[in-house]
């Protein structure tokens, strides 16, 4: 496909237009383009738009909220051929926001980044207190948890999580990662979290090299 | 002392109410959407900061607010801010009651006379920003942007009551059900504007900078800010 497709593409992700989204994702699939192509050069690239511009102030939460519901169409259209095309999905990762923590949006983008980039999500929502996060690794085998916060509140309570592990004999075993506005890596290092990332687009990439 | 009061419009009507009991005194209010963008936020108050001469301090009426006010600086003029994660532990009149309140209690969102003004005009389907985002990105957009910012919470909401004119038709407008109230405290507030205890507030001198701490008691400090220069140097 030529350069107008994918431009076609990232215009219609920011804008939220899901029906060319959809179509131009079946169209691409069609003529033989890469599923990893479509993903990478024309959602991804769409939603780092997106998030430069949340950064420098330009676009507001409608904005955000709007790409990453119409990056999830083209997602769901790409995923089978996606799986097929990784073989097996790279890692399991829990995910979730801490306890008393209602703020979903950040959380949701980070999932739909690590879909995208192979990981198999199991994502637990919102206000999820330690022992949960625990359970979920113990019964998936995850190696990787991931938490989010978005309050001042709420960051406190990464440092219960953290114990949790430590108190199930399972701290060396899962990578825990950490993010959201509020969280800073001198934070995340005080709280002896493994990564800390300040946005989903990077924080995937992180991830993948880690476990390269 | 002379003095500039900058606060978040979300403060408004009880300054209102304070400051006609202590004598009136002009504030610069912001508006409360700003927090939405915790980096905007803190250009907005720097730059009414930046154009401040000729007093002896600025209070300001926010809170370490998702450390927006972290990246704030005073050239010259001392800056008071108040020591509270948000404004939603400085209506309730202290951290240790927003903690009390807050941790593992399921209403865990907070309206009052202002916010939920806001709240009310803001999220309602007719809505100006509701028409906005509906033309220029279409009803199913708007109607899901709508949906992930307020449908999804189920109630009940924590509604900040505190003796203002309004509160009460405020409440019964809504469903039986949809609020959980429980009485503010406006001590705080006062004793911040009456300026006679530190502990309420904390000071950003020139040459320092806020830090985050993160707990319920100290919730920010400031340290000088060549702390982290010279820090630097001697490695
Ligand atoms: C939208 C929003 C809401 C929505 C949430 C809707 C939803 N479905 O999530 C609603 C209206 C419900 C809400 C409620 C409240 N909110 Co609010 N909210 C926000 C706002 C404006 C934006 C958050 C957001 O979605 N950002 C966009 C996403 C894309 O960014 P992000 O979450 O940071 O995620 C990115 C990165 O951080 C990273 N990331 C995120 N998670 C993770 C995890 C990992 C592992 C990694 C590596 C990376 C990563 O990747 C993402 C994409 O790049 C912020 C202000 C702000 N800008 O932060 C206030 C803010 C967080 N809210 C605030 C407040 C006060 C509240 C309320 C208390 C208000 C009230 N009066 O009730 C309630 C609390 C509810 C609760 N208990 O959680 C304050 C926080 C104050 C504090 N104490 O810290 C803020 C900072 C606003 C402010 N300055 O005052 N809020």
């Amino acid at each position: 496909m030529d350069q107008a497709f994918y431009e076609e593409l990232i215009l219609s992700v920011t804008r939220g237009k899901v029906k060319d989204v959809d179509r131009l994702c079946r169209e691409a699939l069609e003529k033989g383009v890469s599923a990893f192509k479509i993903l990478d050069d024309g959602l991804l690239a769409a939603m780092q738009i997106v998030a430069e511009r949340w950064k420098n102030g330009t676009v507001f939460i409608p904005e955000v909220l709007i790409a990453a519901r119409a990056l999830n169409v083209g997602l769901a259209i790409l995923e089978p051929y996606l799986v097929l095309g990784n073989q097996k999905p790279k890692a399991k990762v829990v995910l979730g926001t801490v306890k008393d923590d209602l703020h979903d949006i950040g959380k949701n983008i980070v999932g739909l980044m690590l879909k995208s980039h192979g990981f198999e999500c199991i994502d637990l929502g919102v206000d999820v207190a330690p022992a949960k996060f625990v359970q979920a690794v113990k019964e998936s085998g995850a190696k990787v948890v991931c938490m989010s916060a978005l309050l001042t509140t709420s960051m406190i309570h990464f440092t219960e999580v953290v114990q949790a592990f430590k108190e199930a004999g399972l701290r060396d075993s899962v990578l825990i990662c950490v993010g959201g506005a509020p969280v800073t890596a001198t934070f995340a290092s005080q709280i002896e979290a493994d990564i800390f990332e300040p946005d989903a687009v990077t924080f995937a990439e992180h991830l993948e090299r880690r476990l390269a | 002392m002379s003095r500039r009061i900058i606060a978040c419009e979300v403060f408004k009507p009880y300054l209102d109410k304070l400051l006609e009991e202590s004598g009136v005194e002009a504030v610069d209010y912001l508006e409360i959407r700003q927090h939405d963008h915790p980096e905007l936020l803190a250009r907005s108050i720097q730059s009414i900061i930046d154009e401040t001469k000729d007093v002896d301090e600025i209070l300001l009426f926010y809170g370490l607010c998702g450390n927006a006010i972290l990246p704030l600086v005073s050239k010259g003029i001392p800056i008071k801010v108040l020591r509270v994660h948000d404004c939603a532990a400085a209506l309730m009149g202290s951290n240790a009651a927003y903690r009390k309140r807050f941790e593992g209690n399921p209403h865990k969102r907070y309206h009052c006379l202002s916010y939920g003004e806001r709240d009310d005009e803001y999220f309602a389907r007719t809505s100006p920003e509701y028409r906005k985002i509906s033309e220029e990105y279409g009803e199913d957009n708007a109607d899901y942007v709508f949906s992930m910012l307020y449908d999804k919470f189920s109630t009940p909401v924590t509604y900040i009551k505190l003796g203002l004119d309004g509160e009460e038709s405020q409440i019964r407008r809504k469903e039986e059900g949809y609020y959980s109230v429980i009485e503010g405290d406006l001590g705080l507030l006062r004793r911040m504007l009456k300026g006679d205890d530190d502990h309420v507030c904390v000071t950003l001198h020139p040459h320092e900078k806020f830090v985050g701490i993160y707990d319920y008691e100290e919730i920010l400090t400031t340290v000088n800010r060549n702390h982290d220069r010279e820090k630097t140097r001697e490695e």
